[in-house]
């Protein structure tokens, strides 16, 4: 008789956690990969459909030379990592948002029975097809926006900017996360989710152009304005908020921290919804 | 009449399913303050009124076209698309009703309950809060029935590029596509106003420009002849239902349906 392995503890079990967790992204990729053609045409889609919303700000700056003080380079640097952070986020953690789905149709039970977190079940589970566009395109505006503000002889400023784009993924991720886990208190919560699916666009612009309640919002309640704006502070030279800027990888870990302690206290209290 | 069953059934699964809704009034909605603020932001600090448009006429323009964004949907196409995907298009095929047009009494059914649910409740906001200035009475009425004409461009144009994909077996990223040109060329979040020449003498000829920058240039009081500008509408309405009609037969000879 086979003996079972013991169950992993420790610096052990984070080694099995990104072994499972290369399995499950290698089999979604494979999964992308089996209808390479749909493949390519939506994510080229979706790069169009992108491209578009860049080309409306490089329209308003053909008749305008700067929006609140930022110039075409420097709002196009913040779009640009507002679209890369949810690129990452949206390619590789989606899922999270169909929570909801999960609790109403009563699967999270088969999440339950098994020997692995069941939020990385989540997240792991699913490799998404149709954003790879955004991710492109977003790289190809940064590096332009960037080499324009002369980050190509800052190589300091450059890896700040990667940083940053990885916290900004965390922020969308603890944002996202707290939307779904709400389905555990009021199980119908597409109100909750698309309107957190709805506010990240404020992350795209300077939040110099929304009045002062909204900034604060996006501040301190949903901290979109952590995705992209503030950590670009650093960047521009023009730059305000050096230190709520510095701060940005503090506030990504310590909003995904809350958000992930609101979700297993939601979890804690899940009983199925009955079958 | 038959077909208007279709349209009811479409509200009907609105009224009962309220994750759609959520994320049209959501979407709408933020759309609307973002825009809001980057329009104020644009013309605080512009050289003097760009493309001979003050602020409030743009806002009106803008806003509105935010507000109307949920009505002109490309769902049509995308629901094609689904139904190619997911093979049922098969059984939908075998009924005993002209396919096309049960389809196009479902989206109106859809668009009927977002207008009425998210564009007007949107619009009426805007309109009391100032944000919006409303035109004169007969001026409204040549825009409603601007925007009726423009939602049948739209439906036509997603239904004709939905219909593509029984020919690439998945008509997903076309529809991405289509929306990417009408983003790009019809004045939906820029008005063709102030566009560099080259760029709108392309918009010109394309059909893009008669879903929003005709309704919204006549709602903010800066279209010269408004006959013209229905006429207009009206002709690439016609052709494009025409087009979308002969695709329509030739497609159903090519139909491959995948899976089950």
């Amino acid at each position: 008789m086979q003996q079972l392995e013991p169950f992993p503890r420790g610096p052990t079990l984070l080694a099995h956690y990104l072994k499972v967790y290369t399995i499950y992204v290698r089999a979604g990729w494979l999964a992308l990969m089996a209808y390479p053609v749909d493949f390519t045409v939506r994510n080229l889609g979706n790069l169009a459909w992108n491209l578009a919303a860049v080309g409306a700000i490089w329209l308003i700056f053909t008749f305008t030379g700067s929006i609140r003080g930022f110039d075409r380079a420097q709002v196009l640097f913040i779009y640009a990592m507002s679209m890369l952070a949810r690129s990452i986020w949206h390619l590789l953690w989606v899922d999270m948002m169909s929570v909801g789905g999960y609790v109403q149709r009563g699967e999270l039970d088969r999440l339950l029975v098994r020997p692995l977190d069941p939020l990385f079940q989540v997240v792991a589970g699913y490799l998404d097809h149709d954003d790879w566009g955004e991710l492109a395109l977003g790289l190809m505006v940064l590096a332009l926006a960037g080499r324009s503000l002369g980050l190509g002889k800052q190589p300091l400023l450059v890896a700040w900017t990667a940083l940053a784009v990885l916290c900004g993924s965390l922020v969308y991720a603890a944002v996202h996360l707290a939307a779904a886990s709400t389905a555990f208190w009021m199980v119908r919560n597409s109100a909750v989710t698309s309107l957190a699916w709805d506010i990240d666009s404020f992350s795209r612009y300077p939040l110099d152009i929304y009045p002062a309640v909204i900034r604060l919002a996006l501040t301190w309640v949903v901290p979109f304005g952590f995705a992209a704006y503030y950590p670009s502070q650093l960047v521009l030279a023009t730059g305000t908020h050096r230190y709520l800027a510095a701060l940005t990888p503090v506030v990504a870990v310590a909003a995904f921290a809350g958000a992930y302690r609101f979700w297993q206290s939601g979890l804690s209290r899940y009983q199925g919804t009955g079958h | 009449m038959t077909y208007l069953a279709f349209a009811r059934v479409a509200v009907l699964r609105n009224l009962t399913y309220r994750a759609g809704y959520w994320m049209s009034l959501t979407g709408t909605g933020s759309m609307v303050a973002i825009q809001y603020c980057l329009w104020s932001a644009v013309y605080s600090a512009a050289s003097p009124a760009p493309g001979g448009m003050t602020l409030a006429q743009t806002l009106t323009y803008v806003l509105t076209a935010r507000a109307a964004s949920a009505f002109l949907s490309l769902d049509a196409g995308r629901g094609i698309n689904q139904r190619v995907r997911l093979g049922t298009i098969a059984t939908e095929l075998a009924r005993p009703v002209d396919l096309q047009l049960a389809l196009f009494f479902e989206g109106l059914g859809e668009a009927a309950f977002t207008l009425l649910a998210v564009s007007v409740p949107v619009f009426s906001l805007l309109a009391l809060t100032g944000l919006v200035v409303v035109p004169p009475p007969a001026t409204v009425l040549w825009f409603v029935a601007s925007l009726l004409l423009a939602y049948l461009v739209m439906y036509a144009l997603s239904f004709a590029v939905g219909l593509m994909g029984f020919w690439t077996g998945n008509g997903m990223g076309l529809t991405d596509f289509l929306e990417a040109g009408v983003v790009l060329f019809s004045g939906a979040l820029v008005p063709l106003d102030f566009y560099p020449a080259s760029l709108r003498s392309i918009a010109q000829v394309l059909p893009f420009q008669t879903i929003y920058h005709l309704p919204m240039s006549i709602f903010a009081g800066r279209t010269g002849s408004l006959p013209s500008s229905l006429a207009l509408q009206a002709g690439w309405a016609v052709l494009l239902i025409l087009a979308g009609r002969l695709a329509w037969h030739q497609a159903r000879s090519v139909l491959m349906v995948q899976g089950g």
